[in-house]
């Protein structure tokens, strides 16, 4: 091993450029040290999970068909009373339509 | 203060010992971070990015080796991907047809010199800076490297020789310029 320096070891130790830290260094750092323990919840990881837990709930519960059952009932109940409504005004309307038919009689 | 104590306090989020740390390594951070930004605010945000990286990591530091070793061994891993971040972006540059380079007429010695080691190859450059810019022995460089004391010792050997080459060409070519020759 080279024990005493020669000058071109001086020269690569002059070349060196001895940096300076800004004034706010440590308050900079700090800040920035404070955000990431903010931002240290995984936003894409979180999101993983939320959706992995929604699908175990939505196949354990079998809610999808509970949700497409509803659905078909509601329609049912629908045209059940759209079927009622319907009937009714025939009624009426045959009601009527005889009292206007005798009333021109 | 023992180091081991240090490491534990610094475990256990200790702010005011993390500064402390700050205050003992930011000029060395910040200049081997130099060394490969060559622009003092990336080297200042690169050395940030060093003392965040350490606090978050601490936790998985093991006492293999001392403290100042980790933090030199997180600096370099940071520079070489600031390093691998900047030859992507200076390709899209160059495929866009930027031209940043310096001119190399007006560069003194001093950043001749600079220059020349930021072209030496990568395992060369490391050595150098760690050796004489941030003043490290090679035993120390050597656990930071992962490579043996021989090794590194070969490594300033090799890169000193192509050092002195360069540093040779350039005065001819001043010599020449000047009219000595």
């Amino acid at each position: 091993m080279q024990e005493k320096w020669d000058s071109l070891d001086k020269i690569i130790l002059n070349s060196f450029e001895e940096c300076e830290p800004s004034s706010n260094y440590n308050e900079k750092l700090m800040s920035r040290l404070q955000k990431t323990k903010k931002e240290s919840m995984n936003i894409p990881a979180m999101s993983l999970i939320l959706t992995g837990l929604t699908m175990i709930m939505l196949i354990s519960t079998n809610l999808q068909h509970k949700i497409i059952e509803t659905q078909y009932r509601l329609k049912a109940e629908i045209m059940v009373v759209e079927y009622k409504y319907n009937e009714n005004i025939g009624i009426l309307k045959e009601l009527i339509g005889g009292g206007y038919n005798a009333k021109k009689k | 203060m023992e180091e081991h104590q240090i490491v534990e306090r610094l475990k256990n989020k200790d702010n005011e010992c993390f500064i402390e740390i700050i205050n003992q390594y930011k000029r060395k951070v910040i200049s081997l971070c130099y060394a490969y930004t060559q622009d003092y605010f990336e080297a200042e945000d690169l050395s940030q990015e060093v003392f965040l990286a350490l606090h978050n990591n601490i936790v998985k530091f093991r006492e293999e080796c001392s403290l100042s070793t980790y933090i030199y061994k997180i600096s370099m891993s940071k520079a070489l991907d600031y390093k691998r971040k900047k030859s992507l972006k200076g390709f899209l540059t160059g495929l866009f047809n930027i031209n940043t380079a310096q001119s190399e007429c007006d560069i003194d010695e001093k950043n001749y010199t600079r220059q020349c080691i930021i072209k030496l190859p990568e395992d060369l450059k490391r050595a150098i800076v760690l050796y004489y810019y941030i003043g490290l022995n090679q035993k120390e460089i050597s656990q930071i490297l992962n490579i043996s004391q021989k090794a590194v010792e070969g490594r300033i050997y090799r890169a000193k020789q192509k050092l002195r080459i360069e540093i040779q060409r350039e005065d001819v070519i001043v010599c020449k310029k000047s009219g000595i020759v």
